[in-house]
């Protein structure tokens, strides 16, 4: 069985500027119910709560607590995942594209 | 919990999270021949390479660590703009491991006597992709 594994969850969910807007928010006030996110961002309850389950299949977000006081938080470690991602691709660029100069430049 | 504060994540970051630049001192055509080239791909890439240069032609990049690199053009304007999709496939303990495909696009602009280079790489559409499941069974 294949598994599919890497960042495009995580970059494809943090494509929506509101969505970023809600990782901010979490970043820097801690868990936050959707009341408190609705009340502080231009969106309507029920755009913010879409927003929310996109971010929590990503698995950038975490619910907690019951129905009526559910409270969302950020679950860092796919971000870290991705950042990973893009320092190591981005390594294997540079290598190729090293290599790629001097093939092309091989004959000067 | 302590508070974390993450790093901005802004459109260009998302939408072209690896994005890397090099002029080099070679005309478009030899460039574009070296990104296109079976053989000169496999001097400088470093793997057995197949690249059907035709909008839904498929590319194919074998290392000689077993890794293996599969996709489709998406986009071609010899010689100038190269993209494909790609995805890699390896075997791990557990079976066949297939990573996210990403979209990496080539772009040579003539500068002066020289070439710029800009190559960027980042995640794909996620809904399943017919064609790209095609090619991988290829």
């Amino acid at each position: 069985m294949a598994e599919s594994t890497g960042p495009g969850a995580v970059f494809s969910a943090l494509s929506d500027p509101t969505r970023r807007e809600v990782i901010r928010r979490l970043s820097e006030d801690g868990p936050t119910t959707l009341v408190e996110l609705a009340a502080e961002l231009p969106v309507t309850r029920q755009a913010v709560s879409k927003h929310l389950v996109v971010l929590e299949e990503a698995g950038l977000v975490q619910a907690s607590g019951d129905t009526r006081r559910r409270s969302y938080s950020l679950t860092p470690r796919p971000l870290t995942d991705a950042m990973d991602w893009m320092v190591d691709v981005g390594a294997e660029w540079d290598e190729r594209l090293d290599a790629l100069r001097r093939h092309v430049e091989r004959d000067r | 919990m302590a508070t974390r504060r993450l790093p901005t994540y802004g459109e260009d970051l998302v939408d072209e999270p690896i994005r890397r630049e090099i002029v080099v001192d070679a005309s478009q055509e030899v460039v574009w021949d070296a990104l296109t080239d079976p053989d000169q791909l496999a001097a400088w890439f470093g793997a057995e390479a197949k690249v059907d240069l035709r909008v839904g032609g498929a590319v194919r990049f074998r290392s000689p660590e077993g890794t293996e690199r599969r996709g489709l053009v998406v986009d071609v304007d010899p010689p100038h703009r190269l993209a494909f999709r790609w995805r890699e496939l390896r075997f791990s303990g557990s079976g066949l491991v297939v990573n996210d495909a990403t979209v990496v696009a080539f772009t040579l602009d003539v500068v002066g006597e020289r070439t710029r280079v800009t190559v960027t790489e980042s995640p794909g559409v996620l809904a399943a992709d017919p064609p790209l499941a095609m090619a991988e069974n290829a």
